[in-house]
């Protein structure tokens, strides 16, 4: 799975440079948030697939399958930022810096393209009746297929 | 009683039969028995006392307040001691059957007495302890003959055992029984006022009861605490009583509410024996819904538990690739740390380089001489310093990143590093939350399935009401059943407490045996008045004989007019004016002594023979010649003396008493004869251990210690 797009971010909000690199900041379209939302623990629905903690969690479990299958998603509709105190991009610099620079985009639009990727597979996921966690075993297993 | 004859054989030092007759025409009672130490006198004192009572004591003493007896000399046994034996000791070691004897002829109330007392060995020569002898008494009194124990019950009639003190006097004893007398100890002289009372039933009596009261009072005692604790016990049992009564009644009414509830509960089962299906179906319906509210219960743990463990998981994912990255940062840090060595090393090798090239000037820097090829050799360094300096050249080029930024970079990635065995547990956990999803998802699959059944004609919530209600009673009354059966188990242990409490009741307390005490005690005050009267009615006896005979005897009787013996029984010699002599000499203390002794015996009314072992002792030539003249001069008592020459001298006794004197002898040894028994002659020759007489040749052995009796002459 390749890059879907190239996409120049460096116009994103906010962010200041650090060397070449732009930080930038998070977001997800409206109904990948939605659904990053309905991924979240509710003590009275514990039959409901939510296994995450917050809404970050949720994201940051989205933008980490879709680095780790390498699939970066088209970010269409309005978008709905993560708070950045909460996802620090800057922590990301160190596997995505040189891709950033030479694709000449921020690192947080680098993220939220990786997050949307991510989204895009559990939502595909979810749909065929599986559970987002299954997919942290999906991962492995398609890399050792 | 008279003395008349005693033969003795073989006790201390005679060995052999020896006679003493004591039988006299004359009616004179005074007895001497002379000798020097060790021929026998005392022999011959304790034989008396053997042929009397069966027994010997060593000098006896006063030990608290009390006079007691010396150790009871042996017959036979080891005869290094001293005193040993009394058996004769070549006679013990000589005879094939050794046998020691004593025979005693008296008269007493003109009746001839005979008491005969042997013994003898019943195990052949040499015995070792007394059990080893037999030991015969045989007394004869008139007609009537008697053996052993009766023949004992007879001699002391005649002469008891508990006043032989007074009769059997022992010098060297006596200034000890003068401190009993002086100091006045309760149950010294004051029992000996008691035994001379002779009434023993009396005073046996008073003894005899005192031991029945203390046992009734011991049982009484013993009873008093069996009361109490029957009391408490009753208190007890009262109190279990109330107990089981609450107990009982409790169980009562339980087993009335069982018993109610049992009766509804078989009512209601007949009620619903129709609706079986409908029952099954309802308790269908009620078993799923407790496993969906399980099973609810079991997602929502499992469904907490995943959410905790995800937290985790997007790690997992960024590692699958940051690893790589790591990996290679880590290589690129290795590489970095090569590197940084080797330039070290070529940095090292330049300076040195640089020195040495520095320092080639062509000439030996040890003796000046220069060097041939000194410019080819400086040429080759120069070429080296240029090759190591590429070296360095092209390594700083291949480096790319700092060492401080590869450790920022392989910092940053650590931080993306899951905890170990994260994937696995999260997929676990993920799995736990399906299978519990799943099957609660049957449950209420199931359950709509059997909530569609539906009850056709039933009033299903009347019956399921009913059938709650059911449930609930059997529950109820499995619940009472173990309660009742411990609450009757409680009673039955209560119960048989409670007969344990009851059986150690009695039932009625012996007032008899308080009665007997008491009884016993009035018998005992009445008994001990008596006694307490005849007591003081003996004491002033004594007091007064004592005092009679003092005055005889007393070198001084103007001064010392009498003894009195207070209410203490403290003896002491009153004065002319009346009053107590404080400051008595010790020989009118042992006058004083034997004038309370002498009227104890004459009190008593026992008529024997006084047997006075060493009398002088302690006595000053005035009173020893009066107290001869009082005992010697009694009508009414034998009095004999076994004084040794120290004391009395035999010429000068026998001379000065010899109107009171019945009969006298001397114990003498071979070595004490002076004169022939022969001839007469009175100038025998010594010869070692012989003594020889020159008138007639007699011949005899000094070494020999065999007591011989020597009958002396008095004046008839």
């Amino acid at each position: 799975m390749g890059h879907q797009c190239k996409r120049n971010n460096s116009e994103s909000i906010g962010g200041g440079k650090l060397s070449e690199l732009i930080i930038g900041s998070v977001s997800v379209p409206e109904d990948s948030h939605e659904m990053l939302t309905n991924l979240v623990y509710d003590k009275n629905k514990p039959e409901e697939d939510r296994p995450f903690s917050a809404i970050v969690e949720a994201f940051r479990f989205a933008f980490a399958l879709g680095y780790t299958s390498d699939q970066r998603g088209k970010r269409v509709g309005p978008p709905v930022t993560i708070a950045p105190r909460q996802f620090v991009v800057s922590e990301y610099e160190v596997l995505f810096r040189e891709i950033c620079i030479e694709e000449k985009i921020s690192l947080g639009a680098l993220c939220s393209d990786f997050a949307q990727g991510g989204c895009e597979i559990i939502k595909s996921h979810l749909d065929s009746g599986g559970t987002v966690l299954e997919l942290l075993e999906r991962s492995f297993n398609q890399e050792s297929d | 009683m008279d003395l008349k004859y005693l033969a003795i054989s073989n006790i201390g030092p005679f060995k052999g039969l020896h006679q003493f007759n004591f039988n006299t025409t004359s009616g004179k009672n005074g007895f001497a028995i002379f000798s020097k130490n060790g021929r026998g006198k005392t022999s011959l004192f304790n034989a008396m006392q053997w042929a009397l009572f069966g027994e010997v004591f060593e000098r006896g003493s006063v030990r608290n307040g009390r006079w007691s007896d010396g150790q009871r000399r042996t017959i036979v046994g080891d005869y290094s001691r001293n005193p040993g034996p009394m058996m004769n000791e070549d006679a013990y070691r000589e005879m094939r059957i050794p046998e020691m004897n004593v025979i005693i002829i008296a008269t007493h109330n003109d009746k001839d007495v005979q008491i005969n007392r042997v013994a003898k060995s019943k195990v052949g020569s040499m015995p070792r302890v007394d059990n080893d002898l037999n030991q015969n008494l045989t007394v004869t009194i008139g007609e009537e003959v008697a053996q052993d124990g009766k023949a004992q019950e007879l001699v002391e009639n005649l002469f008891p055992n508990e006043l032989r003190r007074f009769f059997f006097i022992d010098g060297e004893s006596l200034e000890e029984y003068v401190d009993l007398v002086k100091a006045g100890q309760v149950g010294g002289i004051k029992n000996d006022v008691e035994s001379v009372l002779r009434l023993p039933a009396l005073t046996r009596g008073i003894s005899d009861l005192e031991i029945i009261r203390s046992d009734i009072d011991k049982e009484i005692a013993s009873e008093s605490k069996t009361k109490r604790k029957i009391q408490k016990n009753a208190e007890e049992a009262q109190s279990l009583q109330i107990k089981i009564n609450d107990l009982k009644l409790k169980l009562e009414t339980k087993e009335t509410n069982f018993n109610n509830t049992k009766s509804r509960f078989n009512a209601l089962e007949i009620e619903l024996k129709d609706f079986g299906e409908a029952i099954g179906h309802i308790e269908e319906l009620e078993k799923l819904r407790a496993q969906e509210d399980a099973l609810s219960t079991a997602l929502k743990r499992s469904s907490e538990a995943r959410n905790k463990l995800s937290s985790n998981a997007w790690k997992v994912l960024i590692w699958k690739r940051a690893n790589a990255m790591y990996e290679e940062v880590s290589e690129q840090q290795s590489n970095l740390q090569s590197s940084n060595y080797q330039m070290d090393l070529i940095n090292r090798q330049i300076e040195k380089l640089n020195d040495e090239i520095e320092e080639s000037n062509g000439f030996c820097s040890h003796c000046g001489q220069s060097i041939v090829d000194a410019y080819d050799h400086k040429s080759i360094l120069q070429s080296k310093l240029l090759d190591l300096k590429n070296q360095k050249s092209n390594i700083s080029s291949d480096l790319g990143l700092s060492m401080n930024e590869v450790i920022q970079r392989m910092g940053d990635l650590s931080k993306l590093n899951p905890p170990t065995g994260s994937k696995e547990i999260i997929i676990q956990s993920n799995e736990n939350w399906l299978e519990d999803k799943s099957k609660l998802l049957n449950i209420i699959e199931a359950l709509e399935k059997e909530e569609s059944r539906g009850l056709e004609g039933v009033d299903s919530s009347e019956l399921m009401k009913k059938s709650e209600q059911l449930g609930q009673m059997r529950t109820t009354l499995r619940r009472m059943e173990p309660v009742l059966d411990e609450l009757r188990q409680e009673i039955i242990r209560k119960e048989l407490e409670l007969k344990r409490l009851d059986g150690g009741r009695i039932s009625t307390f012996d007032q008899k045996k308080n009665n007997t005490y008491t009884t016993i005690g009035e018998l005992l005050n009445v008994m001990k008045d008596t006694l307490s009267k005849y007591r003081e009615l003996a004491r002033k006896d004594v007091e007064r004989v004592a005092s009679e005979s003092f005055r005889h005897v007393i070198n001084a009787p103007e001064a010392l007019t009498g003894i009195n013996i207070d209410q203490n029984f403290n003896g002491s010699i009153i004065g002319a004016d009346g009053r107590k002599i404080t400051m008595p000499s010790s020989g009118q203390e042992m006058t004083m002594t034997l004038c309370i002794m002498d009227a104890l015996r004459r009190v008593s009314n026992v008529s024997a023979p006084i047997f006075f072992d060493t009398p002088g002792r302690s006595l000053d030539d005035d009173h020893k010649k009066a107290q001869l003249e009082y005992f010697w001069s009694m009508r009414n008592h034998q009095f004999i003396i076994f004084p040794h020459s120290g004391e009395y001298k035999i010429e000068e006794t026998i001379n000065q008493f010899g109107g009171l004197i019945g009969s006298a002898w001397e114990l003498t040894w071979p070595a004490d004869r002076e004169e022939c028994e022969n001839c007469g002659e009175d100038s025998p020759l010594k010869e070692g251990k012989i003594m020889k007489c020159l008138n007639c040749g007699e011949k005899w052995d000094i070494s020999v210690k065999e007591t011989t009796v020597k009958v002396l002459e008095v004046e008839s």
